[in-house]
């Protein structure tokens, strides 16, 4: 059980750190999909993240947390115009690599809890 | 004078570095008919920023694979791109569940030394005679001009880089590994 919500905690933290790279010119050439995706197809593959995570009716800090980072990208993209690019890529820098620590970390957590059951 | 000027550098390769882990795992989900490849006319396009320099990219990959940097923050950028591509594969309904579970597994463990970064040398004029049975690097780069500026383009603000160019069907045969490690 643990396995699966640790697997759609790290995607959905994945596909958050993902959808931050469109913004970034540094991620491209380590990208393996085979025709690349656009942003808003990246937004649609956060949101069906998130809806999958919601779906696992997790209680507590971790649910407070994943939905308070999901509104916290929002309102980013509600600045976008609105704030110097220079300082908005600076905050959607530090987001992007706390989604990818949380992406990575949870993917281990899953990893960890598959091998200790085979 | 005495020795004369320096041959001009021949146009007819391309360079781009890739990592051993990705490389193989892409062959995995995509096969390895077409690969999918950025690359750039220099080793070292010093013009370009450096996350799309082949030499750079290089360097900082072998730097965290020889010192067995397990927090390399490059490292973890190729891992979370696989991860990444699983779950859409997921998504898309053409990985399953189980084996989706079984490749996150696999990228999250798997060892430093498996990123291992590796030096394609791309033959252009092969790959222009193949595509238009001619040789001709030009209409070959304008064509993965165009591929690298599809992506950049519809990602704002994104930019494209002077020397930076995406084939989307290179095939074995095609290019060199030159420098491993």
């Amino acid at each position: 059980m643990y396995q699966n919500t640790f697997n759609d905690l790290s995607a959905f933290y994945i596909n958050l750190w993902q959808y931050l790279n469109t913004f970034f010119n540094d991620s491209r050439w380590s990208q393996v999909h085979p025709n690349g995706t656009s942003k808003l197809d990246r937004f649609h593959l956060l949101e069906s993240s998130l809806e999958r995570l919601r779906s696992d009716q997790l209680d507590g800090p971790i649910d407070a947390q994943f939905e308070q980072d999901f509104a916290r990208i929002k309102q980013m993209l509600k600045e976008y115009e609105d704030i110097p690019l220079e300082s908005w890529l600076k905050s959607a820098d530090k987001l992007r690599t706390y989604a990818q620590e949380l992406g990575l970390r949870y993917a281990e957590m899953a990893a960890t809890g598959a091998a200790a059951s085979t | 004078m005495l020795l004369g000027v320096p041959p001009p550098i021949t146009e007819k390769y391309g360079y781009s570095c890739n990592v051993w882990y990705s490389v193989q795992f892409s062959s995995l989900l995509f096969g390895t008919t077409y690969r999918r490849a950025w690359f750039a006319s220099l080793f070292n396009p010093i013009g370009n920023v450096d996350s799309s320099n082949p030499c750079v990219i290089y360097m900082y990959m072998s730097k965290a694979v020889q010192q067995g940097d397990v927090g390399s923050k490059i490292i973890a950028t190729y891992r979370s791109q696989l991860i990444s591509i699983v779950d859409d594969l997921l998504h898309d309904g053409t990985l399953n569940a189980t084996d989706a579970g079984s490749y996150r597994q696999s990228i999250s463990t798997e060892a430093v030394t498996s990123f291992r970064p590796e030096i394609w040398r791309l033959d252009l004029e092969q790959i222009s005679f193949r595509k238009y049975g001619v040789v001709d690097i030009d209409r070959l780069k304008r064509e993965c001009k165009q591929n690298a500026n599809q992506v950049v383009a519809g990602n704002p603000p994104q930019i494209l880089q002077s020397d930076e160019y995406l084939i989307l069907d290179l095939q074995d045969g095609e290019y060199e590994t030159v420098i491993v490690g």
